[in-house]
Parts: structure tokens; sequence; C-alpha cells
């Protein structure tokens, strides 16, 4: 199968000298859903703008064959969607249309065709109503969907999404959790949520310190309570 | 702070709503520009300038008392407005005025506080029967700098985000029994400032990574805007032929 993400033995340290990653390696293949999860600060933020090239650590980050690296950034970043943790991050166009054509105007893509992202992927996360609202005048969990449309209209191969349940109240997690299993596709879930893990999910990574401590099977490591409870997560 | 502040009631339903964001933004933009550049005593065409602003604000059925509230804002201005009169002029007072005519200061600071009423006055009826984003894209139709555009944008994103944030650490303040002697209170609200524009910086870090993550490359691009029909013409045409009589004809000069 097509290997999307390859990373290997990837360092990172902050200016201020916080080591946040300590030789990560792994793999994604196509059409995988995979939850990384970890206590705070394991570096599992880090890792995601890593996919995309914001940050460029030491080690090799591959994304769909290409590496990671200045020449090839435009088109990585199109085929890996990122969707931030905080979706006042995300969203900072005065109206909802605007802020999803942000990606497709980047891409240089003609006003028809721009159209006709936007009301698709708005379509797709059920928000096409609000397209002439502002993000201010959104709910949270109504501005997560929004901020997950932002990355689908650039059409992206992988779907990286940061704490896509923080937040929410349980009628609003129901929500996405149900739209992350309709979008299907390959995607990298970080979270703290156990549960949208074992839902959602077919593969669980455990980062910890920086360290990649544990790969495998959702099924069989969220039920690993002493492996759980080591690394904060129980 | 709520986040209709800025443009509350620019989703009315009126004539003036209806017309075009590129026409109002020409017409009240240029009612500003003949108004500064007329003669600190030409109060005919003063008139004439709030005359229209006042038909335009009753035909939008914007709350009258809503605007005056707002117009508030130019207080400050007329205060400073005030304190340059003692140096305006005053050499020449002994010399070429008679003693019956008003101090050249009291004139300037007279034609400062009507010119400044009217264009805050004229401002705030754009913005309140005008969305803003309507509104930037009228702006950007008449061909104001994208960097001063992009910045406007953010600031009406953000503005209330950071409000927010500011007063969620108040009450994270307050909550600890905030009080003591002045010094101790000046130390904590400088902190305060220090810690809210750290986060600040750290969120634009945040908005600017997640526009790099969607292929920004340093534009802006824009969505288009309402498009100008006959009626839009029409209006700027008519506006803008009033400006002029009033400026030429009503009361003509230099802007001193």
């Amino acid at each position: 199968m097509r290997k999307l993400v390859e990373i290997e033995s990837l360092h990172f340290s902050y200016p201020d000298g916080t080591i946040a990653l300590k030789g990560v390696s792994l793999t994604v293949s196509e059409g995988e859903k995979v939850a990384l999860i970890g206590p705070n600060g394991a570096g599992k933020s880090t890792l995601l703008l890593h996919l995309n090239g914001i940050f460029r650590g030491d080690g090799s980050v591959m994304i769909d064959g290409l590496s990671v690296e200045k020449s090839n950034l435009k088109t990585i970043r199109q085929k890996v969607g990122l969707v931030f943790q905080n979706p006042d991050d995300q969203l900072f166009c005065p109206t909802v249309f605007e802020d999803v054509a942000f990606g497709p105007h980047n891409l240089g893509l003609d006003a028809g065709e721009v159209q006709r992202r936007v009301s698709e992927s708005l379509a797709a996360v059920g928000m096409l109503e609000a397209a002439r609202k502002s993000p201010f005048r959104l709910s949270f969990g109504e501005k997560k969907k929004v901020a997950i449309a932002t990355v689908l209209a650039l059409r992206p191969s992988l779907l990286v999404i940061d704490e896509p349940t923080a937040n929410l109240d349980p009628r609003a997690r129901k929500g996405i959790t149900a739209l992350l299993n309709e979008l299907g596709g390959t995607q990298v879930l970080a979270t703290h949520d156990l549960s949208l893990a074992r839902e959602l999910c077919g593969r669980t990574i455990i980062l910890d310190a920086g360290v990649k401590v544990a790969d495998g099977r959702s099924a069989a490591i969220l039920q690993d309570e002493i492996l759980l409870g080591t690394h904060g997560l129980l | 702070m709520k986040h209709g502040f800025l443009d509350k009631y620019s989703d009315l339903k009126s004539p003036i709503h209806s017309l075009s964001a590129t026409a109002k933004v020409i017409v009240f933009v240029g009612l500003i520009f003949f108004c500064v550049s007329s003669r600190a005593t030409a109060y005919r065409s003063y008139a004439g300038y709030f005359g229209f602003l006042v038909i335009s604000l009753a035909a939008s059925r914007v709350p009258v008392i809503h605007l005056l509230r707002r117009s508030l804002a130019i207080l400050p201005f007329m205060a400073m407005a005030a304190l340059s009169i003692p140096f305006i002029g005053g050499g020449t007072r002994n010399a070429g005025y008679a003693a019956s005519e008003p101090h050249p200061g009291v004139i300037v600071f007279q034609g400062v506080v009507i010119k400044s009423y009217i264009s805050i006055f004229s401002l705030l009826l754009l913005s309140s029967v005008t969305p803003f984003p309507l509104l930037l894209g009228g702006l950007r139709k008449i061909g104001a700098p994208r960097i001063f555009l992009s910045l406007t944008s953010f600031t009406y994103r953000y503005l209330f985000v950071l409000v927010e944030e500011l007063e969620r650490m108040k009450r994270a303040r307050d909550s600890r029994c905030y009080g003591g002697k002045w010094p101790w209170q000046a130390k904590v609200v400088g902190r305060m400032i220090g810690t809210f524009f750290v986060r600040s910086c750290e969120r634009g870090e945040r908005v600017y990574q997640a526009m790099v993550s969607r292929g920004f490359d340093g534009r802006l691009a824009s969505e288009a805007s309402q498009p100008m029909t006959a009626k839009d013409y029409v209006f700027v045409l008519c506006s803008l032929a009033l400006f002029v009589c009033l400026r030429v004809v009503v009361s003509p000069g230099r802007t001193l």
C-alpha cells in the first residue's frame, strides 16, 4: 500500500532549548486512520507541524514520496490538510466563505472552481448555510467544522487534526466524530480522547516526552491499562 | 463588548442598506474629503453636509441615539484641538483683528470641531449601513492599499478575541483577591500587559502557521465585491454633484 507519511529519526528542539522530539520514526499508509495519543507536552502538536513543513527538525520527513523541503512545500501543503486545535487560530477572515476560499485562492484556482470547492467543503461538514456568516458568530463546535472545511477545500490526501474533540460538549463531540467517520480517507488525529481513538482509528501511536513508546492496533493498545497508566493517559 | 459592536444595524433593510458597498464608500468618504477641504467658516456648507447625513440616517432606519452615542468618541480630539487654541495666530491678534472679532484660534477650533464631528458621523453611518466584510470589499474596489485592508480585516476578526482574552485575565486576577497598595497594583497590571502582549504574539504566530499551512505566500486573495448597479451610479453622481455645489458654489475658498 502507498505510504503517505514516512518519518525517520526525527529530532526537534525549540529555540529555548526544550527538546520536543527525540528520534521519532513512523509511517502512515493510504487509507489508515491513526490516533496519536500522549500526555500534555508529549510532542504531538510539534510532530503534526512537521508533516507540512511548518517545523523542520533533524531527520527525514517524506509526504507521499516527496521530501519536506522548501521546493516541495506548496505541493505538500496541498496534500496535508492540517487543522489546528483552536479554530480561532485557523479562521481569520471576516466571513466563513472567504476563510474556506483562502486555500483554493492560494492554489491559484479560478473563481468558479473556488466557489465549487467552497460549496463542496461546507456541504461536506454540514455548514453550507453559514457561508456568509462571520466566524465569530458561530459556536465552538461549528467553528471546528468550518476549520475542517477550510482544509477540505484543498482536497488533501491526508487529513491531520490536532485535538478534534477538545472543548466540545457531548453533542458537538458526537457531531465531529460522525463527520470524521463519514469523511474517510487517510487521517492522523492527535487527541487525549481515548474513546475517539477507539471509535475511529484502527491504529494508535503513543508519544511521551518526544519518544514513540507504542504503535499498534487500537484495540490492543487502548486495553493495556498498565501502558496507558505509565504514560499518563489513565 | 459584543461581536456586533462595529457594524451593529448593518443588516437592516432600507434603501441605504440596499446600495452597493462601493457606492456608499465613495459617497461617505467623498463627503469627508469635501467637508475637510472647506474653509473653517463655511457654515452653510457644513449645514448641507450634515443635512445630507441626517437624511441618509433617516432613510437607513438606524436609531439616532446609536449614532449620537458613538459620535461622543470625538470628545478627546475636541479637547486636543482646544488645547492648541492659545498657540494659533496669537501674534497677529493686536495687529490685524478688531476686538469684536473672534480670536483666530477660536475659528480654527470651531472648524476642527465641526469637521471632525461631520467626518466621524459620516464614518459611523457608513459602518452602520454596510456589513464589515462588504465595506472592505468596497474599499478594495476604490483602490485602498491591500496591506491596510489586510490589517483592518485582521483587527476586525481578532479585536474581540483579544478583548475576551483580556477579560479572562482580569477575572482570574480579581478571583484571587486583587487589591493592596497602588505600587503593587501597578506591578500586577504591568505584568498583565506583558503577558497579554506575549499571548497575542503567540496567537499571531499560530494564525500565521495556519495560513501558511493552506498555502499562504504573502498575498491575500480577495472575494469579489458587490457590483454597482444603475441605482448605485445615480446615488453616487447625485451625491457628489451636491458636495461639489456645497464646496465650490455655496462656500468657495481655501481650506483655512
